[in-house]
């Protein structure tokens, strides 16, 4: 199966068949100049932590092949089809760039080698969720909740944790999920705005009728009780922000290219909407298509491709905000890893421990952090998949903690004491 | 402007009065709140909108007109006997689509495989075709439930194609048959064998995906009792089922094969079952008799029936109910669906938020729309659908679109510049026949003035009045800039299409 949004065919291509430029490219073709920041000062009253960028890879990537340890021989034995050659591979001409000696990068990475070099990205192996479950959805819904085989919480990690931090930001844009539909992390007493595209986010018709239906329908969502009323406000002031921001004359700066992927399209809004001071604290984006049952191709072919359109965002992202990434924690994650051993498809099946990345100006330098135990059949979980030593709740207690300002991590996971895993410089 | 045409031009102009945005959060404050419902109560709904928009894709005016002549409960089994319905109406107008949905999936994967774009709108336009113009609404509502429970992705590979061949002799032909002959066709379906990646599921090298999900999202449910040692023993039995390959003396069909020397032979055990070895293809089959029986399956469709049907949160004392008759029916789904229509939860079930493509098909049936060009509605559709992320197969996930509030309740501009395009007469492929939306009026002694058409429009497409607080914002908004009579009820109709109860069925 392939889970959420597989990149880079859109939906509307499904249909056409064809290839449109989005009006946010057209725009970005005509106009140069891009008003700096809005700087809206009801959104500064208190001090706030970094911008939140929560990235999900859907499907259970395969992050054995993306953050490869190629000093481990278990790994090659595990993947005769699959695996990424070593760096020192004589015979190859695509193998793996090495990170610290023992771990390195998928070379469709490359665009991230220099970030990583410089401190500025790091991943976290031997990570994930510690529920045993090898379904997506459960792997995802507990993920997104912060609350592994619990489902009393009907909120999300990011829910919560913007709950609980009261920053005195009243901004209607303070979360935005990128794409159709809100992520399950998102969920809580906040009203989250679920948009595609700033330019297209308006009503129709002429400025006064537009505005005048808004008021209508504003008055009657405000009759219902239910979490629609709150959405439909949310809505109209997002409207009237958006609006404001002026996205067509927004213009990257230091060259960053983003790719023209709907991936590619929300980190470069994300990217708009920081510099825009409108009070964004978190977005979460969502990266489809890693459910690599079948012909999951090693240094080149799917997952490869996938990893190719993931870099040049994230590459472009951090080239963008450039000084900015001091004020920026971007997290990639997934639901789970996947098995060691390839199956017989070249392809791998649902596992468990996985990696995660993180992107952040104070980040402690080190390349990769992880408890690694090898990949040998009695030390993995089940004798099949990669066992899980760091909690993916100890890495993001540690972001709350130390990066979004926020201290209360007990009540964004709540029945859970985080382990220290030193990953910011202090 | 001829009262006739009046949905025929645009809405722009409905304001004079700008109100800046900065100043609605304190208008919004201001009003009161939670002293009334506007959404109606459970149970106080007019029984005839009641069934029409539980059953169907909304009401129209010549439906509105049929259930209140034979009542609700005729039409329950009216709808439920489909085979009796005449549809020559609709099928007329899709037969333009004929050549493409009477094809093999794999010969349209080799004729058109760099021209998906014509597949995809001959399925979707077929099935929103069908949506808004078929007289047997039940039966399409059930293919959609169908669609999404035993959901494809048309993105991956010939997956489109060979959807095709699943809507043609998978779902349709079984959508109210027994949930084991359901099953079964699904599991030889090329499309399924391919998305779930069983047709590489070999004795040497066992793919679980089919395995898992076909335990966790088609039969028992993730906690209905198995474990992950039956998701290993479902892919060794499944092993050899497969699809014929591409050219292969056979000009390009694609079509269910089982690959004898690709299947594990030796024993498995399934649930506690034992399936002994030497079972070959049967192996699949037993696997499929035992779980399409299990007590988890009857709990888990009753659950995701009274979902669709009834409520996100469907009370336990209706899916017992179901569940019972499904079980002991063995899977018959007619008498499962009765079972559900005939309870009175049913006919007390709070509101249901409508996901997006039911809410634009829902749009053209109340404007009296009918289709003449399914490819100019599909073309129609797009935009908004891809905006909303419910463009028909394009799920990505094995589990189908969900079917709660919380995960539609986002796209609301969407929903509101589809309103306003449905009643400026902006529906591509499609016609309104205002005509109908006006004997209607007539035959009902409504006449053609502002505030009598907002209110019989409340009762036909919400099936309540309106609050006296939702009367006085449609009636504001419809007369404040213009003594147009057509120009206001064109406007009233929109903002009562756009208001949070139309969200609803």
């Amino acid at each position: 199966m392939t889970i959420l949004k597989t990149r880079p065919l859109s939906r509307r291509q499904f249909i056409s068949g064809g290839v449109a430029m989005s009006a946010a490219m057209a725009a970005q073709a005509a106009l140069p100049n891009w008003m700096p920041r809005l700087a809206f000062a009801p959104y500064q009253q208190a001090a706030r932590g970094d911008v939140l960028v929560s990235i999900f890879l859907r499907g259970g990537a395969d992050t054995l092949n993306m953050i490869v340890p190629h000093g481990e021989d278990a790994y090659y034995a595990a993947r005769p089809q699959l695996a990424i050659a070593r760096p020192d591979d004589a015979s190859s001409t695509l193998k793996a760039l090495d990170l610290d000696g023992f771990f390195g990068l998928h070379p469709a990475l490359a665009p991230l080698q220099s970030v990583f070099q410089s401190g500025g990205m790091m991943a976290v192996h031997n990570t994930g969720s510690p529920h045993e479950t090898r379904s997506h959805f459960e792997a995802m819904d507990f993920m997104e909740r912060g609350t592994p085989d619990d489902y009393s919480l009907a909120t999300g990690w990011i829910g919560r944790h913007l709950a609980t931090l009261n920053s005195g930001n009243d901004s209607p844009l303070r979360a935005v999920g990128w794409g159709a539909s809100m992520q399950a992390s998102l969920r809580g007493s906040i009203s989250p705005v679920v948009l595609q595209s700033i330019i297209d986010y308006h009503l129709a018709g002429d400025t006064a009728g537009a505005a005048r239906m808004m008021e209508s329908l504003g008055s009657l969502y405000a009759l219902e009780t239910d979490s629609l009323s709150a959405s439909a406000q949310a809505t109209n002031a997002a409207v009237a922000l958006l609006a404001q921001v002026g996205y067509q004359n927004y213009r990257p700066t230091n060259g960053a290219q983003y790719p023209e992927s709907e991936f590619g399209m929300a980190l470069r809004q994300t990217a708009a909407l920081v510099r825009a001071e409108v009070g964004l604290e978190a977005a979460c984006i969502d990266h489809g298509g890693w459910d690599t049952h079948v012909n999951q191709g090693g240094a080149e072919g799917q997952q490869a491709r996938l990893m190719g359109d993931l870099a040049a965002g994230l590459a472009a992202f951090h080239a963008d905000m450039g000084d900015t990434m001091s004020r920026v924690t971007v997290v990639v994650m997934s639901e789970f890893g996947r098995r060691v051993q390839e199956n017989g498809g070249r392809g791998t099946d649902h596992g468990h421990g996985g990696a995660m990345l993180l992107m952040n100006g104070a980040l402690n330098g080190t390349p990769v952090t992880a408890r690694w135990v090898g990949l040998q059949t009695d030390v993995l979980d089940r004798g099949e998949d990669l066992p899980i030593t760091i909690d993916y709740r100890d890495v993001l207690t540690e972001v709350l903690a130390m990066r979004l300002g926020n201290a209360s991590a007990g009540q964004v996971f709540p029945n859970y004491t985080a382990a220290g895993v030193g990953l910011f410089r202090v | 402007m001829n009262r006739r045409q009046f949905l025929g031009s645009l809405i722009a102009g409905v304001g004079a009065t700008t109100l800046n945005t900065s100043t609605l959060g304190a208008a919004l404050a201001a009003l009161p709140r939670g002293a009334f419902a506007p959404v109606l109560q459970a149970g106080d709904r007019d029984r005839v909108i009641h069934a029409i928009t539980r059953l169907s894709y909304g009401v129209t005016p010549a439906l509105y007109r049929h259930v209140q002549q034979i009542g609700a409960q005729s039409f329950i089994d009216e709808q439920l006997n489909p085979e009796l319905i005449d549809d020559s109406v609709v099928n007329a107008v899709v037969q333009p689509l004929a050549p493409i949905l009477t094809e093999n999936g794999g010969i349209l994967f080799r004729q058109l495989e760099n021209r998906r774009g014509e597949v995809s709108v001959a399925l979707v336009g077929n099935m929103a075709t069908r949506a808004v113009d078929s007289q047997r609404q039940l039966f399409e509502r059930m293919v959609q439930f169908w669609g999404d429970h035993f959901s494809v992705y048309a993105g991956k590979g010939p997956v489109l194609f060979l959807k095709v061949d699943d809507d043609r002799d998978v779902i349709r032909p079984k959508a109210l048959g027994t949930f084991r002959e359901l099953l079964g066709a699904s599991a030889h379906s090329p499309a399924m064998l391919i998305y779930l990646d069983n047709a590489q599921n070999e004795r040497s090298a066992p793919n679980e995906n089919y395995a898992r999900e076909l335990l966790e999202l088609h039969t028992l449910g993730v906690a209905g009792g198995y474990d992950e040692d039956d998701v290993k023993e479902v892919a060794r039995a499944f092993t050899g089922w497969s699809v014929s390959g591409r050219g292969q003396q056979n000009d390009g069909r694609i079509d269910y094969i089982f690959r004898r020397l690709f299947h594990d032979n030796e024993e498995k055990i399934v649930l506690d079952t034992v399936i002994p070895a030497g079972g070959g293809e049967q192996d699949g089959e037993l696997v499929l008799d035992v779980i399409a029986a299990h007590p988890s399956t009857a709990r888990f469709m009753a659950t995701k029936l009274a979902r669709r049907f009834v409520a996100d949160q469907p009370p336990a004392s209706l899916v017992e109910q179901v569940a019972a008759t499904f079980s002991a029916s063995n899977g018959d789904i007619r008498a499962t669906l009765r079972t559900l229509f005939n309870a009175d939860e049913f006919w007390n079930a709070p509101p249901k938020f409508k996901q997006p493509y039911e809410y634009a098909i829902s749009l053209m049936r109340a404007l009296n729309y009918h289709v003449q060009l399914p490819e100019g509605l599909v073309r129609g559709l797009r935009d908004p659908l891809d905006a909303l992320g419910n463009i028909p197969f394009t799920w990505p996930a094995p589990n189908g679109f969900p079917d709660v509030a919380g995960a539609w309740q986002n796209g609301l501009i969407t929903r509101w510049n589809m309103a306003i395009g449905a009643s400026s007469g902006e529906i591509q492929g499609a016609t309104t026949d205002s005509e109908g939306l006006l004997a209607l009026w007539n035959d009902n002694g409504v006449p053609f003035e502002t505030e009598a058409v907002i209110d019989f429009s409340a009762g036909y497409l919400f099936g309540r009045p309106l609050t006296s607080e939702e009367r006085a914002v449609a009636l504001d908004f419809a007369t404040a800039t213009t003594t147009d009579v057509s120009e206001q009820i064109r406007s009233a109709l929109a903002l009562l299409l756009a208001s949070p109860a139309f969200q609803y069925r």
